[in-house]
C-alpha cells in the first residue's frame, strides 16, 4: 500500500490571510480519502492549493512520488492530479461535448478523447442525451455530472472532488455517490471534501478532520463514523 | 425603396461590415483572453496598413500576397509588446481589475510611441496607392475589385477563424479561457501558452485588417484611432469576449452605417451610430449577443 498523495506541513490562504497552518495527511492509492469539517474549516482552500490555484507559502506536496509544489496547475494536471471543484465551474456557453473535450486538452489524454468520452456518456448517459445543449442550460446534478465527466475525460489518477453534492437534490447526490466506487475500481484514487458527514464516512476508507486549517482527528471511516465527537459536532450542521 | 434593395449598397454593405468584423475580432480576442483592454488596436491597424504600403511602393508586392508577411510583422510586434510590457502585467497583477484600468494605460502609451514612430519615419502626410482598382460589373453592381479581394479575404479569415475555435485543441482552449480562467486552469489549459497565443493572433490579424484597408482608404500615422473606436463599439454591440457575437455586430453595424447613410445623409452617420450603441446597451447592458455573466 503506497500513497498517491502526501501533503506536509503546508500553509497557504488568500494573499496576507492565512487560511491552512500546517496540514498533514496521505492518500492511499486506489482509495477513497475524505476530508470533512465544517464550512470555512479549509477544505476547498486545501484542493486549491493540491491542484495549483493558490501557491503553498511553506510545506510541501508529493504526488506520485515527485514534488509538485512548484509545478503550475496545467503540468500537474498533465501528471494525473485532477480537480472537480466547488461550484463545478462548467463552461457555460459551450456545449455539453465540447466541455468535456477541454477536459482532455493535456497531452497525457489528448489523443484517447474519442474512446474517453464514449466511456464518459456511458457512465453518465444524461450527458449523452444533452450533448448538443450548452452546459449553462443543465440542472445543477447534471452540471455536476458535467464536471466530473470532465474530470475523467483528463484521464486522472487521483480526483479531488471538492463538494460534489453540495445543493442536489437527494436522487442525485446518492447518485454520484455510486459513482465513486466505479471510479475507484478502475484504479481512480479519490479524495473527497464534503458536508455529507454520514454518506462520506461510509464511503471513505480514510478520514481527516479539519478544523481552523489544522487536522485535528483521522482514522477509517469506519471508526469516526461511530465517534460521538465527530457525529455531535458535525452532524448538527452538516446541512447548514 | 428600390435603393433599398439594391445591389449595389448590400455590396457596400458586406464589404463595410466584414471590414468592421475583422477589425473588431483581433480587439475582442485579446480582450476576451486577457482582459486586456488595447486602445492602441487602431494603430496596429495603421501599422499593417503601412506596411501593405511599403511593400507596393518599394517591391510591387501586392497586399493580397503579402498579407502572411503584413500578419508576420503585427504577430512580431505584438510578441515584443507581450514579453517586454503584458506578461508582466498578466502575472503579478491582481485583481483583474487592475490589469484592465493599467492595460488601458500602457497601451494609450503603445498607441502615442507608434503613432509618433511612423510620423517620424515616414511624415505625417496621408498617402495612398492604386492596386486592383479597375472596375467590375456584376449583378448590377460596379465593383472594384480591391473591395471583391477585401471582402473575400474578410470572409475566409473570420469562417477561419471561427473554425479554429471550434475545432481545433488550441481554439476550444482560447473558448475556454475566454468564459473562466479559474475552470481553464482546472482542465489542464496552459493558460500562458493560450494568452501568448491570443495575443499573436490577436495582433495579426489587426495587421490583416489594415493592409486590406490600405488598399481602399487613404493611410495616415493618424487614422488607428476611429478603428480602436469602431472596434470597442463592434465587441460591446457583440458582447465581450463572444467571438461570434462580435462578428455578428461587425457585419451589422456595416449594415446599419451604409443604410442610414442613405436613408439619412452622411452628416447623421454619427449620431446614429452611436444613438444605436448606447440604445443597446441601455436595453442590454451585456450587449446584443452577450450572455449575462455570473462573473
Ligand atoms: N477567495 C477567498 N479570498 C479570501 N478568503 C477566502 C477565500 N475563499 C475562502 N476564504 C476564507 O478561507 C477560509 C476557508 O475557506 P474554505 O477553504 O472555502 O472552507 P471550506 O471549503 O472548508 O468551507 C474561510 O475563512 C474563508 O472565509
Ligand atoms: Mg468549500
Amino acid at each position: 500500500m503506497s500513497d498517491i498523495l502526501s501533503v506536509h506541513k503546508v500553509e497557504s490562504g488568500y494573499g496576507e490571510v492565512g487560511v491552512l497552518h500546517g496540514m498533514d495527511l496521505q492518500c492511499r492509492t486506489s482509495k477513497v480519502t475524505a476530508l470533512v469539517g465544517s464550512n470555512g474549516a479549509g477544505k476547498s482552500t486545501l484542493m486549491r492549493t493540491i491542484a495549483g490555484l493558490l501557491p503553498n507559502t511553506k510545506g510541501s506536496i508529493h504526488f506520485d512520488g515527485e514534488v509538485i509544489d512548484k509545478l503550475p496547475s496545467h503540468a500537474r494536471v498533465e501528471k494525473g492530479l485532477i480537480m472537480v471543484p466547488e461550484g463545478r465551474l462548467v463552461f457555460s456557453d459551450l456545449t455539453v461535448a465540447d466541455n468535456l473535450r477541454t477536459g482532455s486538452v493535456n497531452v497525457r489524454a489528448r489523443e484517447h478523447w474519442q474512446s474517453t468520452i464514449t466511456e464518459v456518456y456511458d457512465l453518465f448517459p444524461r450527458l449523452y442525451e444533452r450533448q448538443r445543449q450548452l452546459a449553462g442550460s443543465l440542472s445543477g446534478g447534471e452540471q455536476q455530472m458535467l464536471a466530473l465527466g470532465r474530470g475523467l475525460m483528463g484521464l486522472p489518477k487521483m480526483l479531488l472532488l471538492d463538494e460534489p453534492t453540495l445543493g442536489l437534490a437527494p436522487a442525485i447526490a446518492k447518485q454520484i455517490f455510486k459513482v465513486m466506487p466505479a471510479l475507484v475500481e478502475r484504479g481512480i484514487s479519490i479524495f473527497l471534501a464534503e458536508q455529507d458527514l454520514y454518506r462520506t464516512l461510509e464511503i471513505a476508507d480514510y478520514a481527516f478532520v479539519v478544523e481552523n486549517g489544522k487536522i485535528i482527528m483521522h482514522d477509517t471511516g469506519k471508526v469516526l463514523k461511530n465517534d460521538p465527537k465527530i457525529t455531535n459536532a458535525y452532524l448538527g450542521d452538516s446541512k447548514s | 425603396m428600390d435603393l433599398l434593395l439594391s445591389p449595389q449598397l448590400l455590396f457596400s454593405a458586406l464589404v463595410l461590415g466584414s471590414t468592421y468584423a475583422l477589425v473588431a475580432l483581433g480587439l475582442n480576442l485579446v480582450y476576451g483572453t486577457m482582459r486586456l483592454l488595447n486602445i492602441a488596436h487602431g494603430d496596429l491597424i495603421m501599422v499593417g496598413a503601412y506596411a501593405a504600403f511599403w511593400f507596393f511602393t518599394l517591391s510591387g508586392l501586392s497586399p493580397i500576397i503579402g498579407l502572411p508577411l503584413i500578419a508576420l510583422i503585427c504577430a512580431g510586434l505584438g510578441l515584443i509588446l507581450y514579453f517586454a510590457i503584458f506578461r508582466h502585467q498578466l502575472e503579478n497583477v491582481h485583481p483583474v481589475e487592475r490589469i484592465e484600468a493599467n492595460s488601458l494605460l500602457l497601451f494609450f502609451a503603445v498607441s502615442v510611441i507608434v503613432q509618433n514612430v511612423v510620423a517620424l519615419s515616414f511624415s505625417g502626410s496621408p498617402r495612398a496607392y492604386r492596386h486592383l482598382d479597375e472596375v467590375y460589373h456584376l449583378l448590377g453592381v460596379s465593383m472594384t475589385a480591391n473591395r471583391i479581394a477585401a471582402l473575400v479575404v474578410a470572409v475566409t479569415l473570420l469562417s477561419a477563424v471561427v473554425l479554429f475555435l471550434n475545432r481545433s485543441h488550441y481554439g476550444l482552449s482560447i473558448s475556454a479561457l475566454i468564459q473562466n480562467k479559474t475552470a481553464a486552469k482546472i482542465v489542464g489549459i496552459n493558460v500562458s501558452k493560450i494568452q501568448i497565443l491570443s495575443f499573436t493572433i490577436g495582433f495579426a490579424i489587426a495587421g490583416v485588417a489594415g493592409a486590406l484597408i490600405s488598399m481602399t482608404e487613404q493611410i495616415s500615422p493618424f487614422m488607428g484611432f476611429p478603428f480602436t473606436i469602431v472596434a470597442f463599439v463592434v465587441i460591446i454591440l457583440g458582447g465581450l469576449g463572444n467571438i461570434k457575437g462580435g462578428i455578428a455586430a461587425g457585419l451589422l453595424l456595416g449594415f446599419v452605417e451604409i443604410y442610414v447613410v442613405v436613408l439619412t445623409s452622411a452628416n447623421f452617420r454619427s449620431i446614429l451610430i452611436y444613438g444605436l450603441f448606447v440604445g443597446v446597451l441601455l436595453l442590454r447592458p451585456q450587449g446584443l449577443f452577450g450572455k449575462t455573466r455570473a462573473s
